[in-house]
């Protein structure tokens, strides 16, 4: 579960007068949904593009199942599977044969693949109907299908949701949950859907305006995100035994300051203010805090912006 | 490499392109047949002299008998082949979607994600599109002499053949260069209509430079030596001038090493986008 699929060493990705990524550094392990995180432009498929071989970094260097190098990366990267942007098929061809061609490309053995995937996808009925003939969605699904076949152990998907209806999205949402576990499929999954990446990642990188913000794991993230009362009083050794004898709970942390952050009653603060207040603890402050990952993520770029 | 071209003939034969190129030749096949049994002569280009009392063209001369009763071999072939001159248009049509729709598609950024060598990718392009049009134009010219055969009640020899596919091979080697000139336009400029435009001013500059300039300069030799129209005008008689194969051999195998090392550099110094 350590073994590191994709590491970044201080990449950077530099045009003539733009500079899209700057010393970015990334590790991803064998087994994680890693949710990369960025508006429009911050680097993201820059990033993608240098990983999948489409652009090369002028700076720094990528690792990709442990090697390194132009050769040893080509080789490697025959055991990816990914969407770069939009959905690359063919539009005269039917979602069998679009598969099919790139079985054919790739010289994997076997049409039952081609059906198995297509099957995976929800692609099955789709007969004889040409790919420019289907709506964003099933476009998607089959683009997804193609980076599905062949069973790649990574799998890098540039906004696999785009265009998706609600149930199109969760569809693919339980898909890559399922494939994860099941096929143990290390998975990168850009989005602009944070919502949608906070249902899927076990992991995230926030890049912004090309550097890299911030790793973390889901859990760390969820702790950081979690709701609690912070409470700000004149004595918290007091505090923490009315919260322990009154309210009747041990969720909750003391900070080195001394202020207490419960991460019970937070929908009825008033409780823990009035038993504090009979129990004769003088409060500085009480009130509600906690992010959910949008607000985090807006308050993470933010401070990158003004650092 | 073979997984690439098995590819690339399967995106062909599934493809539209695939059947209009061949309704196109099944037309052109069937003009010429319409042509033979009338008094209709298609001219471009005209007679540069003799030999033998069989004339000597410089550019396309078809259905034009000195005895239509009695036709000769050569101008049986001149007729057969008389759309030669107008057919390197559908192999430029042919060439440069098939290269650019790889880009329109996005595929070929799939396969170059998949660890594939994209000067592989755009070799094997270039060895589908000329053997596919090449197999066509061989079917299409045997077709169309044996149906110009047919209507003026010309029996071919086993020599007659042989003859006709020497041509037919002459001319194949140019379109061979032909094309790879087409893609190497294409991926320096990722523009189909920029290539549709530059490369027909190109391909008939020559017969405004050839009438503008009647005595031949180094550089007008020069321009004319890297033009393949020069080369498919003059090919049918080479025949009668054993230095206009030698010279078509020579032009297809230094226009080929030339572009083929253009192209893998303009590839390597590119970004797939």
């Amino acid at each position: 579960m350590n073994e590191i699929i994709f590491r970044a060493n201080d990449v950077s990705k530099k045009y003539k007068n733009n500079i899209a990524l700057e010393d970015v550094n990334i590790e991803i392990k064998r087994g994680q949904i890693y949710g990369f995180i960025g508006h429009n432009g911050a680097g993201k498929t820059t990033l993608i593009r240098i990983l999948t071989g489409l652009a090369r970094p002028t700076g720094g260097e990528i690792e990709l199942f442990g090697k390194k190098g132009e050769r040893e990366l080509a080789r490697e990267r025959q055991r990816i599977g990914c969407i770069i942007e939009a959905p690359a098929i063919c539009p005269d061809m039917t979602a069998w044969q679009n598969l099919e061609v790139q079985r054919i490309q790739r010289g994997i053995p076997g049409r039952k693949s081609v059906d198995e995937v297509l099957a995976l996808v929800g692609l099955t009925d789709t007969g004889r109907k040409k790919a420019k003939d289907f709506s964003l969605g099933m476009r998607q699904r089959l683009a997804l299908g193609i980076a599905l076949l062949g069973e790649p152990e990574f799998l890098i998907l540039d906004e696999p949701t785009n265009g998706l209806d609600p149930m199109g999205i969760v569809e693919i949402r339980e898909l890559l949950k399922r494939i994860n576990i099941e096929k143990e499929i290390t998975i990168l999954v850009s989005s602009h859907l944070l919502s949608e990446l906070h249902l899927l990642a076990t992991h995230y990188g926030i890049i912004h305006k090309g550097k890299m913000v911030q790793q973390i794991s889901a859990k760390e993230l969820e702790d950081k995100c979690r709701r609690y009362v912070r409470i700000e009083s004149d004595n918290s050794e007091l505090a923490v035994t009315i919260i322990e004898n009154e309210l009747k709970t041990k969720s909750y942390e003391v900070s080195p300051d001394n202020v207490i952050r419960l991460f019970e009653y937070t929908e009825s603060p008033i409780t823990v203010s009035n038993a504090l207040f009979k129990g004769g603890v003088g409060i500085k402050s009480i009130y509600i805090q906690g992010d959910n990952l949008e607000s985090y993520y807006t308050s993470l770029i933010g401070g990158a912006v003004h650092a | 490499m073979l997984n690439q071209l098995r590819a690339d003939y399967y995106r062909l034969f599934h493809s539209k392109l695939c059947w209009v190129v061949g309704s196109v030749f099944t037309v052109f096949l069937i003009i010429s047949a319409k042509m033979s049994m009338g008094k209709t002569v298609f001219i471009f280009g005209g007679v540069m002299g003799h030999k033998d009392g069989i004339p000597l063209l410089d550019g396309f001369i078809g259905f034009a008998y000195k005895n239509p009763v009695k036709p000769l071999f050569w101008e049986l072939v001149y007729s057969s082949t008389a759309f030669t001159g107008l057919l390197w248009l559908v192999f430029m049509s042919l060439s440069v979607q098939f290269i650019s729709k790889e880009y329109q598609t996005g595929t070929i950024k799939l396969a170059v994600s998949y660890g594939a060598s994209v000067f592989k990718i755009y070799l094997s392009k270039w060895i589908v599109v000329v053997s596919f049009s090449g197999l066509l134009f061989y079917v299409y010219n045997l077709a169309t002499f044996a149906v110009v055969c047919g209507v003026k009640n010309y029996v071919p020899t086993f020599g007659n053949w042989i003859s006709l596919l020497a041509l037919v091979s002459l001319y194949i080697l140019v379109l061979a260069v032909f094309t790879l000139f087409c893609f190497t336009l294409y991926i320096a400029f990722k523009n189909t209509v920029a290539v549709l435009t530059i490369v027909p001013l190109f391909m008939f500059s020559m017969i405004i430079v050839i009438n503008t300039f009647r005595t031949s300069s180094f550089l007008v030799n020069c321009y004319l030596r890297i033009n393949p129209m020069y080369y498919l005008s003059n090919a049918s008689r080479f025949w009668a001038d054993s230095a206009i194969a030698k010279n078509i051999l020579l032009f297809a195998a230094a226009g080929i090493a030339l572009l083929l090392v253009s192209s893998y550099f303009l590839l390597k110094k590119q970004e797939i986008k």
